[in-house]
């Protein structure tokens, strides 16, 4: 009983951040969406876009199946999206680093690559926090 | 606890493998959308050259001339040495030099002497190669030295090591104005001890102080906010000033026997110091950026074993914001150069604009033309005082020697095209060799058609110059200069619309300066230093001839290809551009010079139509037919080398690329231009300069392009192009995005170290030799940035306003030199970052279709500046290919033509431009050495497309392994 208690206390909390992740994934996306466009970087990534909606989808399919499996390709898909956002925004990560004309990174642009790392890591961590189902045999 | 220990173990290792495989899948998708970035910086090729015939005929169409990195850096260095020796200017000497070098010692003053600005970067300590090899370059202290002078080694340790050695220019942003500001952060008196003042003494044989600036791209000097003198950057900053003030009492004291001044920058400093009574200085050399070897020329022209020649490029004033381009500066936010209009619907490429007020009096035009009005007592000469605003003119520089002027003669060619003149120039030195630059200058009628059309006219005008041979004491040479007619005509905007050739007295004055020059013509007109003059002229020396009828049609077309010349930028014009609405500017006339100064901000507003025109991405409508594509012709790139640019085997060949080799050859060419299987076209490389090649292996570095003009010496020129095209050559480089010719307009500019002058003729003459020099070995010379590109402040994006007349006779006219076909032919021109009005340069079909390509006949590829910067919004394929640019500085991620295949118009523009991409290639690069009829490309994988692929089946081997076994334990769980 103890065990099961366990393993329901454990997907509980697996699914509390799964969702916190897909929430962040849908962050992310709407955020990307509205400003993600810059005068450096004028064009969206379909990638990034693409990777935060399997994400997405993928976390809520995890959250119904409640397999474990989906935890982790929804990581996976969210990781993807990450690095294609981060590449969509070199351009304008390139003049702030350098310097060239005072300009600072936008606030969305923060919250937009926080949201995409914690999606990221949330599901992850879900995913390691999620027991896998095992068949019981009575 | 083993089964779970071993499904955790799978688990893991499932989510580890699975992770690195999803990287991987993202970092090759981005890998290939970076493909020839990441070639160019590996410099990788991903195709091999196969030639399957048997003709054994050489097939090398350019040779190098130094093939070795020891030929190369020697010959560079011997440049850099000679070309520094001929354009140092003396500008002051009241005969301290040159020094006596027998038993010389001398004291090194400011912390320029340790830290001479030699850097190609224009920013001492900059990136890159120039900051690299900065520690391998002769200090000032070493030149000296190898000539056997003693250099105080207590004062020189004090600003390496010691109690100086915390200052020093810098850069930085200042947090008060979030502006990158340039610091001069000189030592203060009060960090020289006594130990230090003790040294002084003993090598007291001179006090040399090194003024040195910086300057560098992406950013303006500052008019305010630096610690120079109110804030300005090229004045001196307070403690410059009590160096100079501490080192004449010493001097006065007998500590020292001379104080000499070296300056060393790019810009013109702000001379005010000149008139500081405390400050007695006995000799000013201007040295600009030394590069790799200069400063051993600047240490024999301390000595006498370089006898100066230069001449300077620019106009030195006490108070740089003295011209009417600066007065207009000053008075912006923050006096910086652009405005922003501040409207919520544009973008930071959009918002900023910058007005060019001064119109043609740019430098001495402004000058020279004031104080002739003053002197002819001109109604709206106003209050101006030459003397007191000039030190030193353009053109001005001494020798150790000196010489005069005679027997000059003015003659009109047989062909009625040119004015052939001749002078006698002879040493009366006693001691010194030494070469003498004779400028001839011109002056044109400035008439009641030019007042009452809005023509400004110039009172002097450089239209030709000759530096003789070294002429020994007493020796003569006569000299010819030829003067082009044309050069006599002046744009006329609201009248013909074109060039006119005025009806009035035109005179032809030679010079040694442009005041010279200017009090030459003045006094040919009867006019003395009673009525003003500053000194009286030599009427012997100017010429007179008189042009009887107003002639509107001469000049009317292009001399280089006959074309129609006329109106073509009234959109960069506020007070002709249709939208403009209330918008219109006060461009500075010599009409009244008073009542046109700048005495506010000038401030246009956005319209309607502004806001219509700095959209991009304009799409023209699909006209005409799309043209063949992908077909198998037989023929190859080299069949069609020498073959004219109209011959109908080009289109043959062109028949034989596909859209996708169009778009990558046009899109993708950041530092390439790709190799296209289809018609062997092998991948070309191209590199940065101006003053060096950017990823050269020799540390091959040259003083700073002003140095070069300082010459006034086009045969120096030519031999800098060659030692450049050379160490190109050298790293498999065949193209140079080489030289800077946009304008000194003031010396606030950021890039002045990569820009000649504030003339646009001795700028074209430069210009031109040294294309030639680069081009003989087949490297592609890419003279940038077309156009108006002759600040920073906010260059990505900036519109920049003027009128048409100050665009074709200032702006545009050392392209002319550059890219005529007549003249340097140059195979190549780089656009620039900023508008015109509101229209990007590249995308501009009056700029670059109708002046460039039609009015100078220029036949080349137009690259953009980097469009993978900050740029990709308005630097739009679509736009840049209908007004006749060529290819994209991208790696084609953010640009690419593909969404244009439908449309005829899009398609055809390209075909043109990949038509001109080739025709150049095959013509005029040494990249086709080797190749023959039979001579094919094959694409092959480079080695990280092989690691990436491997690397991929890797990771999905192991991950797809890691769940099987992951399975199996479960199973077994």
């Amino acid at each position: 009983m103890d065990n099961n208690n366990k393993k329901s206390a454990s997907g509980a909390f697996a699914a509390c951040l799964l969702l916190i992740a897909a929430a962040r994934g849908a962050l992310e996306l709407f955020l990307y969406i509205k400003d993600g466009r810059t005068s450096f970087d004028p064009n969206y990534s379909m990638y990034a876009i693409v990777g935060m909606g399997v994400g997405i989808f993928l976390a809520l399919v995890g959250l119904v199946s409640r397999l474990r499996t989906f935890y982790f390709l929804a990581y996976l898909a969210f990781l993807y999206a990450f690095i294609h956002y981060v590449v969509s925004q070199v351009n304008l990560i390139a003049n702030i680093l350098y310097g060239v004309d005072g300009s600072t990174f936008p606030t969305v642009f923060y919250v937009t690559i926080a949201a995409s790392f914690a999606a990221c890591l949330f599901a992850l961590i879900a995913g390691i926090v999620k027991k896998p189902r095992v068949a019981v045999s009575e | 606890m083993k089964k779970q220990h071993s499904t955790r173990l799978w688990t893991v290792l499932s989510v580890l493998f699975a992770t690195f495989l999803v990287i991987l899948m993202a970092g090759y998708t981005i890998a290939y959308s970076y493909e020839t970035l990441i070639n160019a910086t590996l410099g990788l090729k991903n195709y091999e050259v196969v030639d399957s015939g048997d003709d054994t005929t050489s097939a090398d169409y350019y040779t190098a001339k130094f093939t070795t990195a020891e030929a190369i850096h020697e010959n560079s260095a011997k440049v850099s040495e000679e070309v520094e020796a001929e354009g140092l200017v003396l500008m002051m000497n009241n005969g301290a030099l040159p020094l006596a070098k027998d038993g010389l010692k001398v004291s090194l003053f400011a912390t320029g002497s340790v830290n001479i600005n030699n850097s190609v970067q224009g920013m001492r300590g900059g990136v890159g190669g120039a900051q690299d090899s900065a520690a391998s370059l002769p200090t000032l202290k070493d030149a000296l030295e190898e000539l056997n002078v003693a250099v105080n080694p207590t004062l020189w340790d004090f600003y390496r090591t010691g109690a100086a050695a915390s200052y020093g220019g810098e850069k930085r942003l200042n947090a008060a104005n979030n502006i990158q500001t340039y610091y001069i952060n000189e030592a203060p008196w009060s960090v020289y001890d006594s130990t230090i003042r003790s040294s002084f003494a003993e090598y007291g044989g001179a006090a040399i102080v090194v003024i040195t600036r910086d300057d560098t791209e992406g950013a303006d000097l500052n008019v305010y906010g630096s610690d120079g003198k109110d804030g300005n950057y090229l004045a001196l900053s307070q403690e410059e000033t009590e160096l100079l003030q501490e080192l004449t009492k010493l001097k006065a004291s007998g500590t020292f026997s001379s104080i000499i001044v070296l300056l060393n920058e790019a810009p013109a400093m702000q001379m005010d110091f000149l008139q500081n009574e405390k400050i007695d200085v006995d000799a000013y050399l201007w040295i600009g950026n030394t590069g790799m070897t200069g400063i051993r020329a600047v240490a024999k022209a301390l000595v006498g074993d370089v006898v100066p020649s230069g001449r300077l490029a620019d106009t030195f004033v006490y108070d740089n914001l003295s011209s009417p381009a600066m007065a207009a500066w000053a008075l912006n936010t923050n006096m910086v150069f652009s405005s922003a209009y501040r409207a919520p619907e544009l973008n930071n490429t959009q918002d900023f604009y910058g007005v060019y007020n001064e119109g043609i009096y740019v430098g001495y035009r402004y000058y020279e033309t004031r104080y002739a009005d003053v002197v002819e007592g001109a109604v709206g000469a106003g209050d101006y005082a030459y003397t007191d605003t000039v030190a030193f003119p353009f053109g001005s520089g001494l020798s150790y020697t000196s010489f005069a002027y005679s027997d000059m003669q003015v003659k009109e060619a047989a062909d009625g095209k040119t004015y052939e003149v001749t002078l006698t120039v002879t040493n009366t030195g006693d001691t010194y060799s030494g070469k003498e630059v004779v400028q001839i200058y011109l002056q044109k009628p400035y008439t009641e058609y030019a007042i009452q059309n809005g023509i400004e006219v110039a009172a002097a005008e450089l239209a030709g110059f000759a530096k003789t041979g070294v002429l020994a004491p007493g020796a003569s040479e006569t000299v010819t200069i030829t003067v082009e007619k044309e050069d006599f005509a002046s744009y006329d905007t609201y009248g013909a619309e074109t060039y006119i050739l005025d009806a009035g007295d035109y005179y032809l004055a030679a010079g040694k300066n442009a005041h010279d020059a200017m009090n030459n013509i003045l006094a040919a007109k009867g006019f003395g230093t009673a009525d003003g003059m500053d000194a009286d002229g030599d009427a012997s020396l100017a010429w007179m001839t008189t042009v009887a009828e107003l002639d509107t049609t001469t000049y009317a077309v292009s001399s280089e290809t006959g074309a129609a010349v006329t109106n073509r930028l009234a959109f960069a014009d506020p007070n002709r551009n249709v939208g403009a609405g209330s918008n219109l500017v006060t461009y500075v006339s010599r009409n009244d010079w008073e009542g046109t100064w700048p005495e506010s901000a000038i401030a246009l507003t956005i319209t309607p139509e502004f806001l219509e025109e700095l959209k991009s991405d304009k799409e023209p409508e699909s006209v005409g037919t799309l043209p063949a594509m992908g077909e198998q012709n037989g023929l190859t790139l080299i069949m069609l080398r020498g073959k004219d640019f109209d011959d109908p085997d080009w289109d043959a060949l062109l028949d034989e690329m596909t859209y996708e080799d169009m778009n990558t050859l046009l899109s993708t060419a950041y530092c390439i231009t790709a190799q296209i299987s289809s018609v062997a076209k092998p991948q070309t490389n191209e590199m940065d300069g101006p003053t060096y090649c950017k990823e050269g292996k020799t540390d091959s570095r040259f003083p700073c392009e002003g140095i070069w003009a300082g010459s006034w010496n086009p045969e120096m020129l030519y031999l800098v192009g060659e030692a450049l095209a050379n160490d190109c050559l050298f790293v498999g480089y065949n193209g140079m995005w080489i030289p800077g010719i946009n304008m000194h307009r003031t010396p606030y500019g950021g890039r002045a170290h990569e820009y000649f002058s504030e003339d646009p003729y001795l700028t074209g003459k430069c210009v031109q030799a040294e294309i030639e020099g680069i081009q003989a070995y087949g490297v592609i010379a890419y003279p940038k940035h077309f156009i108006f590109n002759d600040q920073e402040a906010n260059r990505n994006g900036v519109g920049i306003w003027l009128n048409e007349q100050a665009a074709r006779e200032i702006f545009l006219r050392p392209w002319k030199y550059a890219c005529g076909i007549t003249r340097g032919n140059a195979h190549g021109v780089m656009s620039s970052f900023n508008r015109a009005g509101n229209i990007w340069t590249s995308a501009s079909d009056g700029l670059i279709n109708g002046i460039l390509r039609e009015e100078f006949g220029f036949n080349g590829i137009i690259i953009t500046d980097m469009a993978d910067a900050n740029g990709t919004v308005y630097m739009s394929c679509v736009d840049g290919i209908m007004a006749g640019t060529d290819i994209w500085l991208s790696s084609g991620k953010d640009h690419s033509f593909m969404a244009y295949r439908n449309n005829a118009s899009v398609v055809n523009a390209m075909r043109a431009a990949c038509k001109r991409v080739l025709y150049n290639v095959v013509n005029y690069s040494a990249v086709m050495n080797g190749y023959k009829a039979s001579t094919q490309i094959v694409r092959v994988m480079t080695w990280w497309e092989v690691a990436l692929r491997a690397a991929l089946g890797v990771f999905a081997a192991l991950t797809l392994l890691s769940l099987v076994m992951l399975k199996k334990a479960y199973k077994k769980a």
